[in-house]
């Protein structure tokens, strides 16, 4: 049933997959709103807190996944494999860790529901009220 | 090895034509390539520096230190650079290497932009080159082009050098090695290598042999004139030598220059000294009639024709008087003075046969008087030769007394006895210089030279008649006395013609005869002659 779900969430998607992409972040955080750079600095991992310094942790879409190519994309303008490759060059030289992917958009916003310092990206969609959004991304194609 | 030789030379130039080249174009090159070759090294730094960019700038962007630190280390593993270092947020993220003071002057940067942000600057990795390295490496790299430059020039200046030896000095060489070998006139000429046909080499070697056949030419000519000229002289020296009469070279001193052998004979002079009579008077030496030799010579010289006499010559044998017929012709001019070429050829035999005819003609056979032609030739001469004025003299006409009976007694050869023995005695009573001839029969004249004086005469007179006194032995056992009736004249007071001389000393002769003979007497223009005492008989 579940598995029917999601085939139809994907086909409903794919269609507007050129649609905005949404920054969430949990409810309680008191941050309300965030600039694109920002977002990028907290993705690609040179921040790891929120401009009020309370910690943050990213999370992320599996490797493939259209979301994230699109949201790689238009964030940051780089392809995914740019972006893994970024992200292997740091792990490599140690201590950096990318964010941690999780399988669907709707794990993804259970875990931003149960953590304050969680932000993760999912395409627009209507969402509970325990998430908020942060930043809208608007893709250029 | 000759150090002016032309291989040397041109050795010498190209050896040192080549090293200009090299010194200066080695220090063209190894100014160009070391900037060039330090410039290269300068580039390797950037695109180092371009290669570790985009990992430098990860790890600005993220203040990785553990990246940064790798992007340096794997900077100064590069042995042209020394230190790198990244800086992120004014810290220092990541640095590797030795620093020192120069370094910091010298390093290059890069301004390192966020990898998600063109325009935001996160960052700025600089590195500091090697420069000792770098510059040694250029220096290296310079060497080597300089180097290899040098070699290149070398190699063409030993070609060249080869080549010109080879195309040029060896056969200049060679050739003029073979030229100096070669004696004109000995037939050989220098070959050529077929190479140098046509070029400047074979043309000269042409020209060479043209002038070796030229000259060889001239000096057959040369030969055959000189035979032709040793021929002739030795023909003429042949005639100088082997002639039988004396030729010889005199100058106008009288100093021989040159004589042939039969002069020396003739002359009876030593040829074995000839230097001895260089200073002699030779003319002095070989004539007795010296002065007239001397005039002759002077004669030739300056009318430039021949003139020649019977000169008598010195001869140190007791043969007698050498006479020769010599001929002097003027021989021109040498530097030391007029020469006169002299010909004498002896002709004592001739003139002693010219004598012997002379004596004939003018002698009296039996007594060897001179005969009445002789006496009156003497009598003209006396008389043409005396100046007015001058020179007395006086002559004696003898006639004999007793010739008759004598000749008529005894016989003719008794008269003959008598006649020489009076004509030796009136010799003797006479000067040499006095002519004593026998005219005829018992006649007898005497020409007295300067005796002028009639004491004199006189006196002559009287001894002569004194001299007859001795009687001659006319036959053996047979004594008898000759008288003579003596007529003197004188010149010029009784006759200044022979005729009237001859006339009158006649006159005054028969005088005597008429007065009883054996007297003399001297003309006396009144008639009478009879000045003369009879002498006691």
């Amino acid at each position: 049933m579940a598995r029917l779900m999601m085939c139809i969430f994907v086909l409903m998607f794919s269609g507007a997959l050129q649609a905005q992409i949404l920054v969430i972040v949990n409810a309680k955080n008191p941050v309300t709103h965030l600039e694109h750079k920002q977002v990028v600095d907290l993705f690609m991992g040179r921040v790891s807190v929120f401009p009020d310094k309370q910690p943050a942790q990213t999370f992320d879409l599996k490797t493939g996944t259209p979301l994230r190519i699109g949201f790689y994309k238009t964030l940051t303008g780089k392809s995914e494999a740019q972006v893994d490759a970024y992200w292997a060059t740091l792990v490599f030289a140690g201590r950096m860790s990318p964010p941690k992917q999780l399988v669907d958009e709707k794990t993804l916003i259970k875990e931003v529901a149960a953590d304050p310092a969680a932000i993760a990206y999912v395409s627009k969609q209507p969402l509970p009220a325990n998430v908020k959004v942060v930043m809208e991304l608007v893709p250029d194609e | 090895m000759n150090i002016k030789s032309l291989h040397i030379k041109v050795s010498l130039s190209v050896a040192a034509a080549a090293l200009f080249v090299v010194i200066m174009s080695s220090q063209f090159f190894y100014q160009r390539s070391y900037e060039s070759s330090f410039s290269d090294s300068e580039r390797s730094v950037q695109q180092l520096l371009e290669t570790v960019q985009a990992t430098a700038a990860i790890a600005a962007y993220v203040g990785n230190r553990e990246l940064a630190q790798q992007v340096v280390t794997g900077l100064t593993q590069n042995d042209i650079v020394v230190y790198a270092k990244i800086v992120a947020n004014k810290e220092t993220i990541g640095q590797d290497g030795k620093t020192s003071a120069d370094t910091k002057q010298t390093l290059i940067s890069l301004k390192l932009k966020a990898p998600f942000d063109e325009k935001e600057i996160v960052g700025e990795l600089a590195v500091a080159p090697n420069i000792p390295l770098i510059a040694l490496r250029a220096r290296d790299s310079a060497m080597a082009t300089a180097m290899g430059l040098a070699a290149q020039a070398a190699v063409v200046a030993l070609f060249v050098l080869i080549l010109v030896y080879w195309m040029m000095t060896r056969p200049l060489s060679h050739l003029s090695g073979r030229l100096h070998r070669i004696t004109p006139g000995d037939g050989s000429r220098l070959d050529v290598h077929s190479l140098h046909r046509g070029d400047e080499i074979g043309l000269l070697a042409g020209d060479i042999n043209a002038l070796l056949h030229t000259v060889e030419k001239m000096l057959e000519e040369e030969r055959q004139l000189r035979h032709r000229v040793e021929l002739l002289e030795t023909r003429f020296r042949g005639i100088f030598e082997d002639s039988s009469a004396g030729i010889f070279l005199v100058r106008d001193q009288g100093t021989l220059v040159t004589a042939n052998p039969a002069f020396f004979r003739l002359t009876g002079l030593q040829e074995t000294h000839p230097a001895e009579h260089v200073n002699d008077n030779i003319i002095a030496r070989v004539f007795l009639d010296q002065e007239q030799a001397g005039s002759l010579i002077k004669l030739a010289l300056i009318s430039g024709r021949p003139h020649s006499a019977d000169l008598r010559i010195r001869t140190e044998d007791s043969e007698g008087v050498r006479w020769v017929h010599c001929i002097f012709s003027s021989a021109g001019n040498a530097q030391q003075g007029a020469t006169v070429e002299g010909v004498m050829y002896d002709v004592t035999q001739r003139k002693y046969s010219e004598d012997r005819i002379r004596e004939l003609a003018e002698k009296d056979s039996l007594t060897g008087l001179s005969n009445r032609q002789a006496a009156e030739t003497a009598l003209a001469e006396l008389i043409q030769q005396a100046p007015i004025g001058g020179c007395e003299f006086a002559i004696m006409l003898i006639d004999l007394d007793r010739f008759k009976f004598i000749n008529d007694t005894y016989g003719h050869d008794a008269g003959d006895k008598v006649l020489y023995t009076v004509a030796k005695r009136l010799r003797k009573l006479v000067r040499d210089s006095d002519v004593v001839a026998r005219l005829g029969g018992d006649e007898f004249l005497l020409l007295l030279n300067h005796a002028g004086n009639i004491d004199m005469v006189e006196r002559i007179a009287r001894k002569i008649l004194d001299a007859q006194q001795t009687p001659i032995d006319v036959q053996p056992g047979v004594l008898e006395k000759v008288g003579m009736s003596i007529g003197i004249a004188l010149y010029p007071d009784h006759g200044d013609n022979p005729l009237s001389l001859r006339k009158h000393a006649d006159q005054a002769m028969y005088a005597v005869k008429r007065q009883g003979k054996n007297n003399y007497a001297i003309y006396q223009a009144d008639g009478v002659s009879a000045a003369g005492q009879a002498t006691p008989e």
